[in-house]
């Protein structure tokens, strides 16, 4: 580029001052010819002419100079550049080849993989541990190596949504299944999958990890546990019985020496079995089997029962116990770990404790939405070097007095499990002679500060189940006070009117034949009453008779029961009329558009919901037929959100928990409404949340799509 | 409800040694044996026990099998029956009480408390 640059930038004067010379002269030339040029003039055009034409020839040389120097300076940097690509080349061998050495000597199979799960490349691990050559793997598809036949359909469902081509580069999906080799041998594998950053068609890696050998470990180590827990407690058992009835005196009364040695041994006895509840506490929870009831707990009435707890133990010492806790509200937590977690620090603190100290503690509101906890005691303090090691196992600081009560010294590590578990950490802080102060903090149940009240809603519908069949009645009540009904029964036609002149239920439900009157003849009459003439009715028959069919706000459901259709029909009775109405509650705005699109579709209306609050606020003022719920919200999250709708009238509400999340089983069951159903957010999971809301919401749709039909 | 005789079952002689002593010493309440389920079921038939008290881990019929047994047949099919078990984790005694059971009671127990233990998880008459 830079030549004809430079060609040009000199050739336009110099063409320029070539052009006036050459004028000059022919104009020269012409006026002579013709005569009319004196000697002076000529002679002047002479000059002049060759002035310009000297000044040419000085600029052509200038410019030929710059030129040079301009050559010069472009040689260099050609020869800059070659450099600089012969280094680029050598590193991207260099890169090659560390990347073939990584390849060749992993132990992870890996394997690249095209935009059909071809199998483009086969490192040797691979080829060791699917027992195939790679010439042999080119071109196969993955998916018959990867994924045994036993593996799931949700497996295989992530799998295939960890490839699917417009998955972003550089996300990572682990996925714990079974691959089969070449042999037919199938194996416990770990796969990671994750798609290439590169232009072009889409590209995927998959590291496979043969895991046998950490399953064996695994199992032999929970089944380890068990045994243990068994076969130490057994005989502990015994040990422990016999010492219990020799001190209790069940076999006469034991002399004062003997007596004392009884008393040692059976204090051991019972020092080891909490040794061995803590090991097996410890064990479950490392292993992460212990499952959280998160639920939001009373701070102040946590304080007040692990001090309740510890009243005993604190006057033996004389150490006061004292609590500052002060509207701190509710966090989320396991109540009975989070008084384990108390329990265990207090006690600590007043192991430690001068007598006639003080054990105070305090939980404290911060900024974050925490909560944090303070057990402070006026004890000899932790040495700063000793700090660190405190959470471990089987530490225990030199006191006076721990020997005596007998730790286990696994109290802080159980602790300090229990917080993380909760998403907290504990640390300690206090200068030695100081005493010691050990502080956590755990997630404050959220609070709306407008219309949301975090009153109790106690608000029920009240059902009034008239039938002379105890053992239906019966039956009718535990289902109907299961989904949240207040239910009133009624044996008879003159028992259920003496409850109608109290007032109207919002549902009546009865069986067709009363013993002193005929149902239907009966729902007649009541109409004709200003009290019950709107009454939604749910007739229990065997058959529906020709004229019942068609009466205004009147539903069969045929016996014998069919649990489900029946609560549906209830609800349906008692719900406002209209389309049915779908609270579909997610952050995201995109996908919530969507749901709205697709349920508009199938004839449902819709009311979203971006956060937790609003999402309770429109649940109570929409009374929707469904809710479509994701669980991490902001405001409050999908537990909180449950937790209210849960407290009133809604609680029979059919649900569908929607969420990336996966969720433990105890979580699920936190989650549930009336008839709940998960689906986890996925390929082709919209298809499935629609099918599911379809069923959920059953001839509601139906109502509405015939209605519009009509319109 | 009120006890007059308990049936305890476990397959290590000690725990029903103890057991037994805890049950009729401090419990006041005539006290037989079962050393497996099968005998278990046969002496309950047989006795008619107020109350029986279930180990969980047998040889041969565990536990909830004998539990079972015990409710198919029609002289035991209302006995209270409160298992005991090594084992205390929470979804463990849940299952043992969605069974049917009236408690559960958690190895090693006290044999001062045993009775008292046992008097609270039945329902009061």
């Amino acid at each position: 580029m830079t030549t004809p640059w430079v060609k040009t930038q000199l050739s336009k004067p110099l063409v320029g001052l070539a052009s006036v010379a050459l004028v000059l002269l022919c104009t020269l030339f012409v006026l002579d010819r013709f005569g009319r040029l004196s000697e002076h003039a000529r002679v002047t055009f002479f000059i002049v002419a060759l002035l310009l034409g000297l000044y040419g020839v000085v600029r052509l040389g200038r410019r030929s100079a710059a030129l040079h120097a301009l050559n010069s300076e472009l040689e260099r940097r050609v020869e800059e550049r070659t450099a600089a690509l012969a280094a680029t080349h050598a590193e991207l061998r260099e890169s090659k080849a560390r990347k073939a050495a990584i390849l060749e000597s992993s132990v992870d199979g890996i394997i690249t993989l095209d935009e059909a799960h071809r199998i483009l490349d086969f490192n040797p691990a691979a080829e060791r541990l699917f027992r195939l050559p790679r010439a042999v793997a080119l071109g196969r598809d993955f998916l018959s190596l990867g994924l045994a036949a036993s593996v799931s359909p949700e497996l295989r469902e992530g799998v295939m949504w960890a490839l699917r081509a417009d998955v972003q580069p550089g996300r990572a999906a682990r996925l714990e299944l079974s691959s089969v080799r070449a042999d037919g041998d199938v194996f416990p594998s770990e796969l990671t999958l994750t798609r290439v950053a590169a232009e072009g068609p889409p590209r995927f890696t998959a590291y496979v990890r043969d895991i046998t050998e950490r399953k064996e470990v695994e199992r032999m180590k929970s089944e380890f546990v068990s045994v243990v827990s068994h076969e130490l407690r057994n005989p502990l058992t015994s040990i422990r019985g016999s010492l219990g009835l020799l001190e209790g005196g069940v076999l006469g009364e034991l002399p004062s020496p003997v007596l004392d040695m009884v008393r040692i041994a059976s204090t051991n006895a019972e020092r080891l079995i909490r040794l061995i509840n803590d090991i097996l506490d410890l064990e479950k929870m490392e292993a992460g089997k212990v499952e959280l009831r998160l639920q939001p707990v009373e701070v102040a009435e946590v304080v007040e029962a692990t001090l309740g707890g510890l009243r005993g133990m604190a006057d033996t010492s004389k150490v006061e116990l004292h609590a500052e806790v002060g509207g701190t509200g509710q966090v989320r937590a396991d109540r009975d770990r989070l008084i384990q977690v108390l329990t265990n620090l207090v006690s600590n603190a007043i192991k430690f404790s001068p007598s006639g100290g003080r054990v105070t503690v305090r939980a404290l509101s911060e900024v974050q939405g925490r909560v944090r906890f303070e057990v402070v005691d006026q004890g000899p303090g932790i040495p700063v070097e000793k700090r660190a090691k405190l959470f471990g196992r089987f530490q225990q600081l030199d006191s006076p007095s721990t020997r005596s009560v007998g730790g286990t010294g696994l109290g802080l590590a159980i602790s300090q499990a229990i917080v993380e578990q909760h998403g907290g950490h504990i640390e300690v802080q206090g200068e030695p002679g100081e005493g010691a102060t050990f502080t956590f903090s755990l997630s404050a149940v959220k609070l709306d500060s407008s219309s949301l009240s975090r009153v109790r809603d106690e608000s029920r519908y009240s059902a009034l189940v008239v039938t002379a069949d105890t053992g239906l009645s019966a039956l009718l009540r535990g289902l109907l006070t299961r989904e949240g009904y207040r239910v009133l029964r009624a044996g008879s036609r003159a028992e259920a009117e003496k409850h109608l002149e109290a007032g109207a239920p919002d549902v009546l439900v009865l069986e067709a034949r009363l013993p002193d009157d005929e149902g239907l003849a009966l729902v007649r009459r009541w109409r004709e009453e200003p009290v019950t003439r709107e009454l939604p009715v749910v007739m229990l028959a065997e058959r529906v008779p020709p004229e019942g069919a068609g009466l205004p706000r009147v539903d069969w459901v045929k016996r014998p029961l069919d649990e489900a259709s029946f609560l549906r029909a209830v609800r349906h009775a008692i719900r406002a009329p209209g389309p049915a109405r779908v609270l579909v509650v997610d952050d995201e705005a995109e996908l919530r558009r969507l749901l709205r699109s697709h349920l508009e579709k199938l004839g449902a209306a819709c009311v979203e919901a971006a956060h937790g609050a609003r999402a309770v606020e429109l649940a109570r003022e929409a009374a929707p037929d469904l809710i479509i719920l994701d669980v991490q919200l902001p405001e409050l999250d999908g537990f909180e959100v449950v937790d209210m709708l849960r407290q009133g009238k809604l609680r029979g509400l059919p649900l569908i928990v929607f969420t990336v999340r996966e969720l433990t089983p105890a979580e699920l069951r936190q989650l549930t409404l009336g008839t709940t159903r998960l689906i986890p957010k996925g390929p082709r999971a919209e298809e499935e949340l629609l099918e599911v809301a379809q069923e959920l919401l059953g001839e509601l749709l139906g109502e509405s799509e015939s209605r519009r039909a009509a319109s | 409800m009120t006890i007059h005789k308990v049936l305890l079952v476990d397959d290590e002689e000690d725990i029903r040694t103890v057991g037994h002593l805890s049950l009729s010493r401090v419990g006041g309440w005539q006290t037989v044996l079962a050393a497996s389920g099968a005998e278990a079921v046969s002496q309950a038939a047989a006795e008619r026990p107020d109350l029986i008290l279930l180990d969980v881990m047998m040889p041969g019929m565990d536990g909830p099998t004998t539990f079972g047994q015990l409710r198919a047949q029609e002289s035991t099919a209302h006995t209270p029956i409160i298992f005991m078990t090594a084992k205390s984790q929470k979804q463990e005694v849940a299952s043992y009480l969605e069974l049917g059971a009236v408690g559960v009671i958690s190895k090693p127990f006290d044999p001062m408390t045993l009775p008292s233990e046992i008097k609270k998880l039945l329902p009061s008459s």
